[in-house]
């Protein structure tokens, strides 16, 4: 459709046109700002925050003591695009220091765009317990993490607003 | 999804590339992804949402202007500004 819109502009004597071909949905599930109604909507992005990396070459030795000093117990193995590979929990931590990241992460965790509607998430991970989930774009980069507990608050909290 | 809420006709399209000025001078339409767009945005550009107004409605890009692709007429695009960049979207690429 956008490409027979922007063909008829162009005909009717607009100078310059450009086709955004992926559209409003790969816009929204950047996180970028829209308007309407789902934008009132609470989203995973609204309440998913930051979270410590680390790269896969590493050695679980130094990730670990940058965790420590941080107060952190798990990190998201992203390579140099900021590009999620794989997740370390804190009981990785308690094999082999001298091996690298890459060959102790959990390989290949599922992801969530920030646009999916907080309630909808929510009803996935309760039946599985699920504490956390990872949010990125649809490039795959880490747009940060969304906590089970975190994301229940914000929710009540919108509804009751 | 594009097609879904398609209006037009094949033939319709075919048309319109043909009676197009910048089609018959091999001039081509410049596809841009979210960086670009944000980018034309921030220079001044102005971006149109084609899908119908019922999906306008429910969500599109902050600062779009609803204007359906069966309503894309002269008259229809008289406020809108010819010299600035114009982008044009719709739901996605499928």
């Amino acid at each position: 459709m956008s490409p027979r819109a922007a063909w008829r502009l162009e005909s009717l004597g607009f100078a310059r046109v450009f086709d955004y071909v992926a559209g409003k949905s790969d816009w929204s599930a950047r996180g970028l700002p829209i308007e309407g109604e789902f934008a009132q909507v609470p989203k995973a992005i609204d309440a998913a925050e930051e979270v410590p990396t680390c790269r896969p070459e590493e050695s679980l030795e130094v990730v670990r003591a940058r965790l420590e000093q941080a107060g952190e117990r798990g990190c998201i193995v992203v390579n140099s695009e900021n590009v999620v590979l794989g997740r370390l929990r804190s009981r990785t931590f308690q094999s082999d220091g001298q091996r690298r990241v890459q060959d102790a992460m959990e390989e290949g965790p599922s992801t969530f765009r920030p646009d999916v509607p907080l309630s909808e998430l929510l009803d996935r991970m309760r039946p599985q317990k699920i504490q956390a989930v990872i949010v990125t774009d649809p490039d795959g980069r880490l747009m940060g993490v969304l906590e089970r507990q975190r994301a229940e608050e914000f929710l009540a909290r919108s509804t009751a607003e | 999804l594009c097609s879904r809420t398609a209006t037009g006709t094949n033939a319709e399209a075919v048309g319109w590339l043909f009676s197009s000025k910048g089609a018959l001078e091999g001039e081509m339409i410049t596809k841009v992804g979210h960086e670009e767009v944000q980018q034309l945005l921030a220079d001044g550009g102005q971006i149109i949402d084609v899908l119908p107004s019922a999906e306008y409605d429910e969500f599109h890009i902050r600062g779009a202007i609803s204007l359906p692709l069966k309503d894309l007429r002269a008259d229809s695009t008289e406020g809108l500004e010819k010299d600035r960049p114009t982008i044009v979207y719709c739901h996605d690429s499928l």
